[in-house]
């Protein structure tokens, strides 16, 4: 007996049809169907608020990371503040006491002290060619 | 609570160290103004001077300082002039930014403008007082 090996030829139209027939013929995929199923059912009943909180999951990686997050804080802070202590007079040495200053007499030098240990600051003009006087009490 | 009250507490504490205290933030307050003289030869510290005689004998090496003239002015100050002995001082502005003039009769002899900053003293020095002697006027914001 001899094998039909024919193929029977489809035209395009007709697969195109039939394939159109089947999809049309599918339900809609509808992922949410349970929850919209389980929320018509709730709605029915009235809830407003979930039925059971239940024992909330807790993050086991996260836990102990929030514990130790007021410590960092604190460490931080206190960081800061060592750090701030310690660079405030840096920050500010551009910042001297003396801001500008013009002598309008002839003179040597000037000479500026910003002396932290006794605390005063110093605009001394060396050398000043001013007039002598012994001074009075006022 | 408690994980906010520690370092709310450090950070108060670091933001008031580094905040400007009440008075210098208004900007208000006295400004003292004394005229020194230190001497090369008289010993002595003037008992007027008790608040600055420490950063006076740290700074300098004169054997006695003796207070000649004193004047003070609320602060802002309004540019009134101060005698002190033979000096005039105008003084104007606040504590951030604190113009100072001093003239010896009609000549103008130094213009500074300096930040006061608490009690620290603010010494202008270096006017021949004859003798080897020199003037020195300390200004102190309280």
């Amino acid at each position: 007996m001899k094998a039909n090996n024919r193929t029977r030829r489809v035209p395009w139209r007709t697969v195109r049809s039939v394939l159109a027939t089947q999809a049309a013929n599918l339900p809609a995929p509808s992922p949410a169907a349970p929850f919209w199923a389980e929320f018509h059912v709730r709605r029915a009943r009235g809830e407003t608020v979930a039925s059971a909180p239940g024992n909330r999951p807790r993050l086991r990686l996260a836990t102990p990371v929030l514990q130790w997050t007021p410590l960092a804080a604190a460490a931080a802070a206190l960081a800061l503040a060592v750090g701030g202590w310690f660079a405030w007079p840096a920050l500010n040495a551009h910042r001297g006491v003396i801001r500008s200053y013009e002598v309008a007499v002839p003179h040597r030098a000037v000479l500026i002290l910003d002396n932290p240990s006794t605390q005063v600051s110093i605009l001394w003009v060396e050398g000043m060619d001013a007039p002598a006087n012994g001074g009075s009490e006022s | 609570m408690k994980r906010i009250l520690l370092p709310g507490l450090l950070l108060l504490g670091l933001l008031s160290g580094l905040a400007p205290t009440a008075a210098e933030a208004r900007g208000d307050g006295t400004l003292s103004v004394r005229l020194v003289r230190a001497s090369r030869h008289t010993a002595g510290t003037d008992p007027a001077l008790q608040d600055v005689a420490n950063a006076l004998g740290a700074s300098f090496a004169f054997q006695g300082y003796q207070r000649v003239a004193q004047a003070a002015q609320p602060l802002p100050a309004d540019d009134r002039p101060l005698r002190l002995g033979p000096y005039t001082v105008r003084c104007r502005g606040g504590r951030q930014s604190l113009e100072i003039r001093v003239e010896q009769g009609r000549q103008r002899l130094l213009n500074t403008t300096a930040r006061l900053t608490g009690a620290r003293p603010l010494i202008l020095g270096g006017f021949p007082a004859g003798n080897g002697d020199i003037f020195v006027l300390v200004f102190v914001a309280r």
